[in-house]
Formats: C-alpha cells, structure tokens, sequence
C-alpha cells in the first residue's frame, strides 16, 4: 500500500501489534484449525485428539502473523499465509507442509480453486497470484516442477481484503478497501493470467471487509458481503448486481437502543459466514459482543434481519464458520507482538448450535458434548489462555483491522482550507 | 480585476500550473460515485438531458449557466467561510445571465432547436458517455475532438485538482463564446486508474486516450503506469467490443511497454496500419496536446499505439 505517502496512518502501527484469530473448518468436518499470530492450532475431530502442534510448528512455521487460512473443496488440502510473505501449502492427512512460497509481499487473502488444482493467494499490494497444486497430491506424475507463482489479476494498489472461488469454479471473487468486489472469469489456462473481467459488485460505501461464497444448486451463483460500511450486501454473481441489502447497525440500534447511534464512525462488519444450506448468514459486527444472524432466501433473493445472539460480555468474534450440522464455530481472538517481538497469542473458541424451527433458536453448545471435550478447547485456546485477555484483544484487533482498512476522511471545509493559498482561488477572491 | 479563472473568459495556464505528478496510488480525497447510476452526467452536459429544456425553449441558453451554476452551488458547499464570496459571484451570474439573454435572442433560439433535434435523436433513452480521455492534462484533446463528434459524449478525466479547474473554466469559456457548440465535452477530477468502474458501465466506452502518460522510469514505479497488463483488464471491462483505445508518448521505452503490454493482453488487437491512417483521430495523437505541441515544436519523436478491444481468443483465455 501507499505506506510511503501516508505517514499520518496511525493503523499501520496497531496492525503490527495486533491480529485477529481466525478459524477454518474441514469441509467434512475432520479437522478445526485456528491460527493465532503465528501459531496454527489443528484439532482432529474424528479421533478428538489435537494434532501434534510441535509437529506442524517447528518443521517450517510461519515466523509473523498468519493472516488467511482455508481448505481445498474436498479437504486434502490446507493453505495459511500472511505477513511473513510465506505461503504454505500443507497435506491434511499427514499435517506436513508440502511446500512453501516465498512471495514478495505481505498476504492478505487466499483461496484454492474450486477444482483444487490452484492456490490462489493475494498480496497488499492487491495482486492475485495462482500457483498449481497439482504435483504435490501426485509425486509419481513426473518430475517435480513445483512452477513460479504466476500472477492472475491485479487490483490497483489495494489491499484485497478476500478473495473466493465461487462454487462452480468460474468466477474469482476479489473485495477490496476501496469499497469493490471484482469478478473475474476464472481462467482455463490460469498461467495466462485472469483478464476477463465479468463485473463489479459497486454499492458498499466504504472498504469491503469480508465475502463469503454462498453454496446452491441453481444456475446462479451468490455472494454475501460485510463492509466497513456495516451493511451486509447480497449480490447475484453472474451479473455483479446488487440484490439486497441490511443495515447491520441500524437494525440492532433500533432493537436494543443502549447501542450508541452518535458515533461518528459506523462499526464495520468483521466477519461473515453462510450456512451449508444457503439460509442462514451469520455475522460479526466490531464490538458487538455476539452475533448477528440474517435469514437468505435465494428464491426471492433477499436477506431479512433475523435475530441478534449475545455471547458473554465483550465475546466479540474475530473468525466464524458454519460446519455442516449446522453448527457455528466462532472464535474471539488475537496475537500480540511485542516491541522484543515476543508474541502473545490468546483465543477462544464456542460453537453455537442453531435450530431453525418455527423460531430460529440459538444455544450455546456445552464444552462437554462438543466432539472432543474440553481437549478441544484447550488444544484451540492455549495452555496459558487468558480468557478476559483474549477477549479484550479480539476486539482490538478488529478495531486494528478497520483502521488499517478505512481511509481518512476530511470534510469539506478542511480540504477548501488547505486550497485557499492556491493561485487559481486566491483570484476567484478577488474578483 | 484579474481575469484568469474569471466567470465565461477563457483561463490562464498560469494560474493553474500544478506539479508534473501526482501520485494515483495514494487514497483519494474527492467524492466518487458509489456506481455508475449514481452518477448525474446531466450537470456535465446539460444541453443533452432532457430535464433542462423542457421548461421553456429559451432555456437553452440558460443550460449553459445552469452548469456554472451547479459548480458555483457546489464551491459554495464546499467552502462555508466564502459563502458570502460565492452568493456576490452567484448575482454577478444572474445579471451577466440575463444581459447575455438580451443579445443572443436569436442564437439561442437556435440553439435551442438544435439541442431539441440532439434530445429527439436520443430519444428516451440517457445519454451516455462514449469517449474518455484518461489523464487529459489541460483539455487540448477534448477541444479538437468535440467537433468532430459533436453527438459524442466525451469525458476527461485529470488527478490534478487545479489542472481539472483549468479544464473545467476552459469548457465553461469555450461555451460561452460558442453557443451551441462544446456541449459535448467535460471535465472529472478522478483517479482513473482506481475508480473507472465507479463511472462507466461494462461496455460503455467506444474510445479511450492515453496522450502523453507520465513515463515512471523508476522500476519500482512502474506499478504507478497508467498501461500495464492488469489495469488493461479493467480497461477492457469498461470498453465496448470493437472500441478503440490510443496511447502516445515521447519517451521510446514507456511507448515500448505500453505496446507490449497491449499486445500481451489477450483483450486487445492492434488496429491494422490502413485502417489507422484512415482513422482521423489518430492525426490528433500527436499534435491536439499540450504535451504533445511542446514535443512537436522541440522535434521530438512519437511513439503511437492504437488497439482494439477484441472478444478473448480461445487460445488466451
């Protein structure tokens, strides 16, 4: 980003210090992994035993904060990258790290291609690279050329703030902060790079925070889309067109009138998930301590404000994801790294179950019956978790996430004011 | 009462001069629409919206000022300490308006006709932009191109505020001591590199001109050029098949890469030699600029590219 031409951008400072955990879930339900800092917790939920950490974090870890984690469509696969420039592509059955990318700039998102033979993965300085994954799932397929990351598409010197593969495989999905969400044709030959432009998703008035894919067996594809702007934003894919939108904040100001509407800045929406089935989208807004759940109706293509969940006090969610029980998994989290560079990484995780009966019920689940207990969570949370220290820094690294996001903004007044010496309005005064 | 930015005359260059550069990487501190449709072109060429002639037929005239007047609103707006600065100018309008109407009767009776026949050539349907200048500098382009297609919208689109000004008083002048004509052309203040698709629709440009780009020697600054392979993808996006984009430049090595990246880009074909020769824009590239007189009078050399927007070929994509 422009960090040389913008001194005055006190996010950059948090941003170093302060980065929300985040949590990914095993398209079958195998696995649940949450990066925190630059530690990657892996919990095996069909033995209900933790992956050996040691294992995964002393062979070739990441030595900064991991910044985006995901799985390959059919699980085999599990990518995380972030602010050591490292992409690492790991092995799911064995949890070791297949390869590593060296990339010239910080990541910021990654996806694997909805056919998993690609790692999609962007940089800060918003292009998209793709490298094949090809060789590493088949070593007997001929000598070993891992190939360069070759870049796909780019957009101009912003920081992608996600990036999806659409269900289908066609499209790449690209948001960014400069309010966007691109859509490009996925390409049939990915070396060639993406040139095809499908559309823009143009309606969020401020930097888009999160997008995730909505899964159907329609002929369209849809998106979700959570923005600084706290609106959340449901888009028809194909033709990039804005189909509904929710005021987040305005419907939990009007439900619950203790939230202070005289901030001069809305919260933004920190993170969003949609449900296997495609009727429940779950989000996060910036220091609601909970969650908010929309009702999606794909037939109709709209979105209806539902219920809003609250969690214990100041459970503010940094990552959250739907299993394929319905389940949500969240976790509030944050890495700190200190001026020595000595990290310290606190999360927890809760999963709320979700019955959607006449009314939309929500319970939070008992640590005891989730598959694995409390090993779980100790695997997920740490040793030496502080659960009031986890809390306090899940929402701070939110609140860094959105300074680093949003632009400065001046009024009017204040850009005449720094015109008025200029020679073209001195004359204008004159007259 | 000096007369360089004063209302109707044309300005000088001198009051506006502005650094050779500006960053386009840097975040932007002007207003963007949010989509194309919540753009109002209809400030930009109020003789082609219909909402401006429909009140009398000797609005016409009046459409010129009703330009003027939306900007001099908006500068009002924008700076409240000179509230009292802008409603004197807002007056001063008014009676130059209205002695202005005393004389030109018959003209702009005319022209009121005329701008009648545009609308009914469009009929129901919104004028739109066909034409962009990118990086316009001080609106030489626009200037020459605007008769010769006096139906086609066309924009410029400048990052230097006081550059965009002079752009801006220039077209309001050119109107004034024109009735009828310049009506076509307009002037941004934008970052075309970030926002093109915050301003035009998929398909929307029939032309797009790239005179004279900064160069970026630096490699590290080669991000900061206007063509490269990925900003031609949404160049592409915006372009209608078959629309044609112009790059010129003096410097051989930016003419070099602007060809290569152009000829990369499965998006884009060169135009064959004969139809380039046939194409009367293509005489304007060198010589319709500033930029590109200054380089003319120093005998300087060009380096040109004209490429049309082509359907991808299965082979790249």
């Amino acid at each position: 980003m422009n960090m040389e031409d913008d001194e005055g951008h006190d996010g950059f400072a948090a941003e170093k210090t302060v980065t929300p955990a985040l949590l990914a879930l095993h398209p079958f339900s195998k696995f649940v992994v949450v990066s925190v800092g630059s530690q990657l917790r892996v919990f095996n939920l069909l033995e209900k035993c933790a992956v050996d950490s040691e294992d995964i974090n002393s062979q070739s870890c990441h030595v900064d904060a991991i910044k985006t984690i995901t799985f390959s469509k059919d699980g085999g696969l599990f990518a995380s990258a972030g602010d050591d420039k490292h992409v690492k592509l790991w092995d799911t059955d064995t949890w070791r790290c297949l390869r590593t990318v060296v990339a010239t700039k910080k990541i910021s998102a990654s996806s694997f291609s909805s056919d998993g033979k690609w790692l999609l993965y962007a940089d800060k300085f918003g292009v998209v690279y793709a490298i094949s994954t090809e060789y590493v799932k088949d070593p007997l397929a001929g000598p070993a050329d891992p190939g360069q990351p070759v870049s796909l598409l780019a957009h101009c010197c912003s920081i992608i703030t996600s990036l999806k593969c659409s269900a289908d495989g066609r499209y790449i999905i690209t948001a960014d902060r400069d309010f966007k969400i691109r859509i490009s044709i996925f390409p049939k030959n990915p070396l060639m790079g993406a040139h095809e432009i499908e559309g823009f998703c143009l309606g969020h008035t401020s930097f888009v925070s999160c997008v995730a894919v909505v899964n159907n067996n329609l002929t369209s594809q849809f998106l979700v889309s959570g923005g600084g702007d706290g609106t959340v934003r449901l888009w028809e894919v194909e033709t990039a067109t804005l189909l509904d939108t929710v005021d987040v904040y305005e419907k939990i100001t009007i439900a619950n009138s203790d939230v202070d509407n005289t901030a001069v800045q809305l919260p933004a929406i920190t993170c969003i998930a949609v449900s296997n089935n495609a009727s429940l989208v779950a989000v996060g807004l910036e220091s609601l301590d909970g969650v908010i759940i929309l009702g999606l109706d794909i037939k109709s293509k709209r979105l209806r404000f539902l219920q809003k969940f609250l969690l214990e006090d100041h459970y503010c969610p940094t990552s959250i994801q739907f299993d394929r029980n319905g389940w949500l998994w969240l976790v509030a989290g944050a890495a700190q790294r200190t001026e020595a560079g000595e990290e310290k990484a606190t999360s927890w995780v809760k999963v709320v179950s979700i019955s959607s009966g006449d009314a939309i019920l929500l319970e939070s689940i008992d640590p005891a019956s989730l598959p694995g207990g409390t090993l779980l969570l100790e695997a997920l949370d740490g040793t030496d978790s502080d659960v009031k220290k986890a809390l306090a820094l899940a929402d701070a690294a939110n609140m860094a996430v959105k300074e680093q996001l949003s632009k400065k903004k001046y009024t009017n007044e204040h850009r005449e004011l720094r015109k008025r010496l200029r020679n073209d309005k001195k004359l204008q005064k004159g007259m | 009462m000096a007369s360089g930015s004063k209302k109707g005359q044309h300005p000088r260059k001198r009051f506006y001069r502005a650094r050779a550069h500006s960053n386009p990487l840097s975040d932007s501190q002007f207003p963007v629409p949010v989509s194309p449709a919540h753009m109002d072109w209809s400030d930009h060429f109020p003789a082609f919206f219909k909402s401006n002639i429909t009140a009398a037929p000797e609005t016409g005239h009046d459409s010129e000022f009703n330009f003027e007047a939306k900007y001099t609103v908006k500068k009002e707006n924008l700076n409240g300490t000179c509230s009292e600065w802008s409603k004197a100018k807002g007056v001063e309008g008014d009676s130059k308006c209205s002695s202005a109407s005393i004389i030109d009767v018959s003209v702009r009776k005319a022209e009121g006709l005329e701008i009648c026949k545009k609308i009914q050539a469009f009929g129901d349907e919104e004028p739109k932009v066909h034409f962009a200048d990118i990086g316009c500098g001080f609106g030489g382009l626009l200037v020459k191109l605007s008769p010769m297609f006096p139906n086609t919208l066309m924009v410029g689109m400048e990052l230097r505020d006081k550059v965009s000004e002079y752009v801006k008083d220039r077209i309001i002048a050119l109107r004034k001591e024109n009735p009828g004509q310049f009506q076509n052309i307009s002037i941004i203040r934008t970052n075309a590199m970030k926002y093109l698709q915050n301003y035009f629709q998929k398909g929307q440009l029939q032309k797009m001109f790239f005179l004279f780009p900064d160069p970026h020697f630096k490699e590290r600054n080669h991000r900061r050029r206007i063509i490269s392979i990925a900003l031609l993808a949404e160049y592409a996006h915006v372009m209608a098949l078959g629309g044609i984009l112009y790059t010129v430049t003096d410097v051989e090595e930016l003419g070099e890469w602007m060809k290569s990246c152009l000829e990369a880009h499965p998006l884009f074909e060169e135009v064959p030699l004969k139809k380039q020769e046939a194409d009367p824009v293509v005489g304007l590239l060198k010589c319709a600029t500033e930029e590109g007189q200054k380089v003319e009078r120093n005998g300087g050399k060009t380096f040109y590219s004209v490429y049309c927007r082509v359907l991808a070929s299965s082979a790249g994509a």
